[in-house]
């Protein structure tokens, strides 16, 4: 059954977008049902999945449109952080690893989740959280796969290090 | 040898490295403190991102959903641009108009009177077919009202009968009854059957 394979996954990136969970259950609900209701524009040369993050990520698109929320274009560069820094080159961040305990990294990720830019954050929840492939991504976002990946590793490092930065 | 890049070293936890790569990476930082830290840095993060814990799904989510689908009208059915319309019915009388002129061609008929005849001809078949379901419709609306009565009369028994029988009587009362009009009807036809017989002889 459709709902039972993929409601985990669709869950797990709704709720890590809105960070509330009664908020994600409603919208992984609607997105379900938008599923069922576009069902007969389903083609299946594209994987199914593909197909269904395609419509929650738009849903997604919708929901921040509607409520005005400051979005960022995913075709917006980031090379730089907000201070200008640039973001990769120097690695000044204590070892994730030797600081915290694995229990504390996850508690500081899913707090850093909350200040990654929107089209990081999704990116970064595909590709770590729900084990979507680059391939997959780059099909949903009609994006080329190199910008993918760069978005990906960007959203990682960004994360990072927020670890360090959050309480 | 050189030191890696944060992003060569992702790609290299992420699998996405030729094997050549995987080598000269596991090479490296066998050698260099600095990069074989950076490394575990990034494998103790991202092992963190990949283990976070999956939101609690209750147990009713995908009945809720399904009884929300039973409200949702059924998906319309995708509709086919004009133009396919256009192009098939286009291509469909190219290739009618083609195989009539290849049949007058080969029996060696003059094309123009081979298509008067065919209009007569088609013109007969559709008056014919015109009549046959006319009178198809005709049938099916008196078998629909024959068999909208007896059901009503069959529903209007039970309904009466259902005041002072209790469930298992009623059902015995209904199998009887089927079976009562099944024999009636078997009975009949042999009837009908050898009276047949009789007359042809």
């Amino acid at each position: 059954m459709i709902i039972h394979r993929y409601q985990q996954p669709v869950v797990n990136y709704i709720g890590r977008m809105v960070r509330e969970r009664e908020m994600a259950l409603d919208f992984s609900q609607e997105i379900f049902l938008k599923v069922y209701a576009s069902l007969r524009s389903y083609r299946p040369q594209y994987k199914f999945s593909t197909w269904l993050f395609k419509i929650a990520s738009n849903f997604m698109i919708d929901h921040w449109r509607k409520k005005k929320l400051p979005t960022t274009s995913i075709d917006q560069s980031f090379d730089y952080e907000d201070d200008g820094r640039r973001l990769q080159v120097a690695d000044e961040a204590p070892s994730v690893g030797r600081q915290y305990e694995l229990k504390e990294i996850r508690g500081r990720i899913e707090a850093g989740l909350d200040r990654l830019p929107p089209a990081f954050r999704e990116l970064f929840v595909w590709r770590h959280v729900d084990g979507l492939s680059y391939e997959e991504m780059a099909e949903i976002k009609k994006l080329p796969l190199g910008t993918v990946k760069n978005r990906v590793f960007q959203a990682k490092e960004m994360l990072r290090r927020l670890l360090g930065e959050t309480p | 040898m050189r030191c890696f890049s944060i992003e060569e070293l992702y790609a290299y936890l992420d699998g996405d490295l030729p094997h050549d790569g995987v080598h000269s990476i596991e090479a490296h930082a066998l050698a260099c403190a600095e990069c074989r830290a950076l490394l575990e840095d990034r494998r103790a993060f991202l092992e963190a991102a990949e283990s976070l814990p999956d939101i609690e799904i209750p147990a009713s989510f995908a009945a809720t959903i399904m009884a929300r689908l039973e409200t949702v009208p059924a998906p319309h059915p995708r509709r086919l641009p004009v133009w396919t319309w256009f192009a098939t019915a286009s291509a469909g009388s190219a290739a009618f108009l083609a195989t009539l002129a290849g049949i007058a061609l080969l029996s060696g008929q003059n094309l123009w009177e081979y298509l008067v005849h065919l209009q007569h001809g088609f013109i007969n078949y559709l008056q014919g077919a015109a009549t046959a379901v006319i009178h198809l419709v005709k049938y099916i609306q008196i078998f629909l009202k024959i068999a909208g009565q007896f059901a009503m009369a069959l529903a209007d028994v039970f309904k009466r009968a259902s005041a002072f029988l209790t469930p298992p009587v009623q059902a015995a009362f209904a199998v009887s009854a089927i079976l009562i009009l099944a024999m009636g009807f078997v009975l009949w036809r042999r009837r009908t059957h050898s009276l047949e017989n009789d007359h042809d002889e």
